[in-house]
């Protein structure tokens, strides 16, 4: 494309990358191509072999693999494999890839066949529980984010390009917001899961006054004990708080800690709300 | 000590004050406390006197840290050689500001950082902005509810560090000169000023009482001192209070007097970069952290220890006096409840 890059006088060797999706909405990929200001220098840095979206040709020739969405189906499984066999460098990108994202909300439900008759009715078509990608193959970097922010992958990618240490932001997301000089969305009596969420989307949602679900997951040092006791006093009920949780997975174990205390477990209400309309 | 004030002081008619601005914007940045659309009162950079409103009776929601010290800074930029790094200092003009409505409290922050910033090496970047910097404080008639600088020594009323401070007698100000700065603003535009009688200085110096009056809470910061020095503080009030943080850095953002940053490289290109120094914060995990990811400080108690020790120990052994000014800020973003004041409180309950 332009002239062979160099870092502090060593050649770099362009990657190839592929990017693929399973069941996802495909919009961590449409992220990174609708950034048009920066694509071109992004693209300088790999050599792209495979994108839907973004191409027509097709290889199976990628050093670096980004898989986006989560795992529903079994002939997904098979593909994941595949795509692990073809890559040095496996790439979760996105929340349903790294934890199964909005998809797994399908597991809060008990009867799985419901499930299916309500979503498909007479076209039944064969799915199973959601599962991230670290469930089935070896991953070797995740990407966070519902979906992902642009600026961050191409930090990552290069990083990986220039033979760097990826590091992602320890701290969470309330950090992020402060610095942006938000008022306490507690103050205005909004749920927000900021405080025990990993930071790197700069407060995307927040600084627009909307409370934070938790895409992200987990922060280093999540404090998640003690979120519960303040959004307690802030008049939070533990249902709602249990809602931000289950939203993306990223606090699957923490969640399952926290379900048995609720008074009415979300999982049956909806459930039971559901089969009395049908 | 107040009422023995023996500096020059005159009076500034309150329908002279905007008259007084304007001519003061026409030569400097102005900085004042001004309330938004949104109702909140913050300091900004002053571009139309007219369609601001300045706010002088309510604390400003921000210090002036962000402007000698902004959140993030460029100290310069690099380019990537076959060779090595070649660094490109960033040459900035920073215009001569006047902040003006500073309260006692941030104005003791403002002294504060000119210690940090020049006591054992002397900060460029810090130093380009302060100097040219004329501060006109104005004294606090009616302390807000988080408020206890009665405590630090840093309020309600102050009389010096600043260039001018004004205090509110209804329908004039007190104005007392202090800096070279500031006699000279009054000598240049001595026509909105007249010579102040001994029934101002008198209620001066009654708005002085009233105001120390006017504390809705005793914190007892020099108790918190005394047993951070004799080390007598239990180990279960710091774990009770890490327990509670978050690490928002919320704190250390808001507080006028934390002046820890990190400084960064940030990549724009194969062949290109620039250096940054952000705002960092004390209790952050990874503040601590070195080359090879070894950290020694480990326990989230003892970021918690640092912070309050740092502020009330470590500062009284190294200035005289605290860091912390009082202004309650911190009290006000901590959702978890592990501020000063409740360390304070937490501390002074262990020694009933």
């Amino acid at each position: 494309m332009s002239e062979p890059l160099s870092y502090l006088g060593v050649p770099l060797a362009r990657p190839k990358v592929g990017f693929f999706e399973l069941s996802s909405c495909e919009g961590c990929q449409l992220q990174l191509l609708n950034n048009e200001a920066t694509l071109l220098d992004f693209l300088n840095l790999v050599e792209i072999v495979n994108f839907r979206e973004g191409m027509s040709e097709r290889g199976d020739n990628y050093d670096i693999a980004f898989v986006e969405g989560s795992v529903t189906r079994k002939d997904e499984i098979a593909r994941l494999t595949a795509i692990r066999k073809h890559a040095k460098i496996l790439v979760a990108l996105g929340s349903c890839a790294c934890f199964g994202g909005v998809n797994q909300l399908k597991n809060r439900f008990r009867d799985l066949e419901w499930v299916k008759k309500e979503v498909y009715d007479d076209f039944p078509i064969e799915t199973m529980e959601v599962h991230p990608l670290a469930d089935f193959v070896q991953v070797d970097l995740e990407i966070f984010g519902c979906p992902i922010k642009k600026e961050e992958v191409e930090r990552i990618v290069t990083d990986l390009v220039l033979g760097k240490t990826v590091r992602h932001p320890e701290y969470p997301v309330c950090m992020e917001c402060k610095a942006n000089e938000n008022i306490c969305l507690f103050e205005l009596g909004e749920p927000c899961l900021g405080p025990i969420t990993r930071a790197g989307c700069d407060a995307w949602c927040t600084s627009n006054r909307r409370g934070c679900w938790g895409c992200r997951g987990p922060a280093e040092g999540a404090n998640l004990k003690q979120l519960e006791e303040i959004m307690r006093t802030y008049g939070f009920a533990r249902e709602t708080i249990l809602d931000r949780l289950e939203c993306f997975g990223g606090f699957a174990s923490f969640a399952d800690t926290l379900r048995p205390k609720a008074k009415k477990s979300p999982v049956t209400q909806k459930a039971t709300a559901g089969r009395k309309k049908s | 000590m107040v009422h023995t004030a023996a500096t020059d002081s005159h009076l500034l008619k309150k329908d002279h004050l905007k008259g007084f601005l304007r001519k003061l914007a026409k030569e400097y940045r102005l900085v004042a406390p001004v309330r938004n659309r949104h109702g909140d009162v913050l300091f900004t950079v002053i571009d139309d006197l007219d369609a601001a409103e300045i706010e002088l009776s309510e604390p400003p929601q921000n210090s002036l840290k962000q402007f000698f010290l902004p959140q993030q800074e460029q100290l310069s930029t690099y380019t990537v050689t076959p060779e090595g790094y070649d660094f490109h200092p960033v040459q900035a003009t920073i215009p001569p500001t006047i902040y003006f409505g500073v309260h006692p409290c941030d104005l003791s922050a403002v002294l504060y950082m000119d210690v940090v910033f020049s006591r054992r090496q002397r900060d460029p970047f810090y130093l380009r902005r302060r100097h040219g910097s004329v501060l006109i404080g104005v004294n606090c008639n009616s302390p807000s509810p988080n408020c206890f600088c009665n405590a630090t020594g840093s309020g309600p009323f102050l009389e010096m560090g600043s260039d001018l401070q004004l205090t509110d007698l209804g329908d004039r100000f007190l104005v007392e000169t202090g800096r070279a700065p500031g006699q000279a603003l009054i000598e240049r535009w001595q026509g909105f000023f007249s010579p102040s009688a001994d029934k101002d200085r008198a209620a001066h110096y009654q708005a002085f009482l009233e105001a120390r009056g006017r504390f809705s809470r005793q914190v007892h910061v020099e108790q918190a001192i005394r047993q951070l020095e004799a080390d007598t503080v239990e180990e279960k009030i710091w774990q009770e209070l890490s327990l509670r943080c978050q690490d928002c850095g919320g704190c250390a953002y808001l507080c006028p007097t934390c002046t820890c940053f990190t400084i960064s490289d940030q990549r724009l290109d194969a062949a290109s970069g620039r250096r940054l120094r952000s705002w960092d914060a004390c209790t952050f995990a990874g503040f601590t952290a070195m080359a090879g990811d070894h950290n020694p400080v480990q326990a989230k108690t003892a970021a918690i220890r640092q912070r309050f020790t740092h502020k009330l120990r470590d500062d009284v052994r190294l200035n005289g006096r605290p860091s912390c000014v009082g202004c309650g800020r911190c009290v006000s973003i901590c959702f978890g409840g592990t501020d000063i004041v409740r360390f304070v409180e937490r501390v002074c309950q262990g020694s009933l």
